[in-house]
């Protein structure tokens, strides 16, 4: 176990920038995710970490030792592949043992280690099988206590759940967080699912074009992103362009457009040019305009889709802008449902609305 | 439906037909060695195993197939070998010249046995080495380059790379994960490579033609100068034992390796 940090780590290809001064501290113990659209580096960070490739420049330390040019091999790191990489000519009990077998570990301990693994993933009556013989959720857990085995410096995880389907991830995913909880070891998840980073990690990192953008608990991140494309890339959200047109310290007010005046919290700058953002779910909808709410929208429903748990309506302000609000369905006979063209009125909070 | 049962029907009509026309020779071959008559008749009137005695009187048959086997081995094994780097470096690696290097290792098959055969005598007798072993193994060698690197290719780009960084990642250096992971996985196609190169070498007789002199002799060479001098059943007894020990060995490979149908269906 240990405290991973990078600092002004860089990478290029030519004069491709890859990473570009990426600076990050992972704490002995914890957990962090690496969030971010394909293609903007978070692979090629995790490749650094494990040794496969070669930084420009910056410095990668495992507890203030620096790793920079100790080969993948030496470095015991843990990975876990998105396609898994198991040796399909071994059991999974040789798979497991790979590693400790290369430290040379003794024949006893080896088997002890083994079954402790396999027991900590569950697979303890499968160890004889062959990797081609087991489903796809079954070598994702083999391919996670052959890293965890060899108790690594760090825990490398790239996309651990891309590959399952959607009820198998739900379940690995409190799985992984019971397994990262319980080994207790460093841990990188490197994602593009906004839903897997939050709901995995400590701490979620979110990167854009080869640079940390902003490092933060997920429900920090969710609930106050420090920019638009962080809001954007986590979840769903509205964005509406307007400028402030009078400033207090109980709020200000924001012209969105001639007709729709937004109130917001927080003192600002008469005149400045603001975006404002609403996630969907802070919208209260209703079929009938009621008295008191603050930022009361009228709109029409111009898109209607169901979703399960809860509906997601397009709606079109009468004051122009189109927003996109979610209303959880309660019951089971949801009687409140929408038809398209139908008026429908929107409330906010003033403080669920977030200023850039 | 009846479409569908019509297409079956025609499928495996061809299917039949095209099975019968490779087995056909091999029935022919096998039926006449069992000849009780001098002369090949087909089908036999009589039956006998005095061509079996027989083929001990070809002549220097034992000495040839045992030269042949041995440049066969030393050939295929060289040749396996070298194809492994080689397929390595084409499937892993950019390089310049790479597509160059693709096609001509692959030009044996291409280009006609015979011209491949005369060019490699008037090279050996530059070299002043011709009619030795060493021209026959080279000889063969180039002949049966193509086969090793195909299959090797061919299991390479079945497997996934990441393996070998796993290993690394849980303490392999290169070496150890080259044997321990790398080479089980491309193991079919090393012995399907290694057995096309052995058998393609032990029966040729095209190049061996232009090789060969005075005492160095291989297999195919007696028996072919044994058919133009005698007309009896002798070398149908000799290649159904072949065909019998051949099938033998591609079962068994097969069976342990599923190695064919890495080769073929590709």
């Amino acid at each position: 176990m240990a405290r991973l940090e990078l600092s002004d780590l860089c990478f290029s290809v030519g004069n491709l920038d890859i990473l570009r001064d990426v600076n990050l501290t992972v704490e002995e113990g914890s957990c962090l995710a690496l969030l971010g659209p394909s293609g903007c580096g978070k692979t090629t960070t995790l490749r650094a970490i494990a040794g496969f490739l070669q930084p420009t420049s910056g410095s990668i330390t495992f507890n203030g030792q620096s790793v920079v040019g100790t080969p993948a091999h030496k470095r015991n790191v843990g990975l876990v592949f998105q396609d898994y990489a198991l040796f399909p000519h071994m059991t999974v009990a040789e798979n497991i043992a790979y590693g400790l077998k290369r430290r040379g570990v003794a024949q006893t301990e080896c088997t002890q280690r083994v079954a402790d693994a396999l027991e900590l993933v569950q697979l303890g009556p499968l160890a004889d099988r062959l990797p081609r013989q087991m489903s796809g959720g079954q070598q994702q857990r083999v391919s996670l206590a052959r890293a965890l085995v060899i108790r690594p410096n760090v825990l490398l995880l790239d996309e651990p759940l891309g590959a399952l389907d959607r009820k198998l991830r739900d379940q690995m995913q409190v799985e992984l967080k019971r397994i990262q909880r319980e080994s207790g070891i460093t841990t990188i998840i490197v994602t593009h699912d906004q839903e897997e980073a939050l709901s995995l990690s400590d701490r979620v990192a979110v990167m854009f074009h080869g640079q940390i953008n902003e490092i933060g608990e997920p429900t920090e991140l969710y609930r106050e992103p420090g920019s638009r494309s962080v809001m954007e890339f986590l979840g769903a959200s509205n964005f509406l362009d307007g400028t402030i047109v009078s400033g207090g310290s109980a709020g200000s007010h924001v012209r969105v457009t001639d007709e729709l005046s937004i109130k917001v919290a927080g003192c600002h700058t008469e005149g400045q040019q603001v975006q404002l953002g609403i996630r969907p779910e802070q919208f209260l909808v209703e079929a009938e305009q009621r008295a008191g709410g603050s930022n009361l929208i009228a709109a029409r429903v111009r898109e209607v889709v169901y979703k399960g748990p809860h509906v997601e309506l397009h709606v079109e302000a009468d004051a122009g802008p189109r927003l996109m609000v979610q209303r959880r369905i309660r019951g089971i006979t949801a009687q409140d449902t929408f038809a398209i063209g139908q008026a429908v009125y929107l409330t906010v909070e003033p403080d669920a609305i977030l200023v850039f | 439906m009846s479409e569908e049962r019509e297409f079956r029907l025609i499928i495996s009509v061809l299917g039949w037909a095209a099975l019968a026309f490779l087995v056909f020779p091999v029935v022919v071959t096998v039926l006449v060695s069992f000849n009780g008559s001098f002369f090949i008749e087909f089908p036999p009137s009589s039956y006998s195993l005095e061509w079996y005695r027989n083929i001990a009187n070809i002549n220097k048959i034992a000495e040839a197939t045992l030269i042949s086997l041995m440049i066969a081995a030393i050939a295929a094994t060289l040749v396996t070998v070298m194809a492994l780097g080689t397929a390595i470096a084409i499937v892993r690696h950019e390089f310049a010249g790479k597509a160059a290097l693709t096609s001509f290792l692959l030009s044996p098959v291409a280009v006609p046995i015979v011209a491949i055969g005369i060019a490699l005598v008037q090279f050996f007798i530059r070299l002043d080495i011709a009619f030795t072993w060493y021209s026959l193994v080279i000889g063969h060698m180039v002949l049966v380059a193509a086969y090793p690197v195909r299959t090797i290719v061919a299991s390479m780009t079945l497997y996934n790379p990441n393996i070998e960084e796993a290993a690394a990642s849980l303490g392999a250096n290169s070496w150890v994960a080259f044997w321990t992971v790398t080479l089980p996985q491309l193991k079919p196609g090393i012995i399907s490579g290694f057995l096309f190169a052995f058998l393609i070498s032990f029966d040729n007789y095209p190049i061996s033609i232009f090789l060969v002199r005075g005492g160095l002799t291989t297999m195919p060479i007696e028996l072919f100068n044994y058919i133009s001098q005698n007309f009896d059943p002798t070398p149908a007894a000799f290649s159904t034992i072949y065909i019998l020990i051949i099938s033998l060995i591609i079962v068994f490979v097969e069976k342990r390796y599923q190695v064919i149908s890495l080769s073929i269906g590709r």
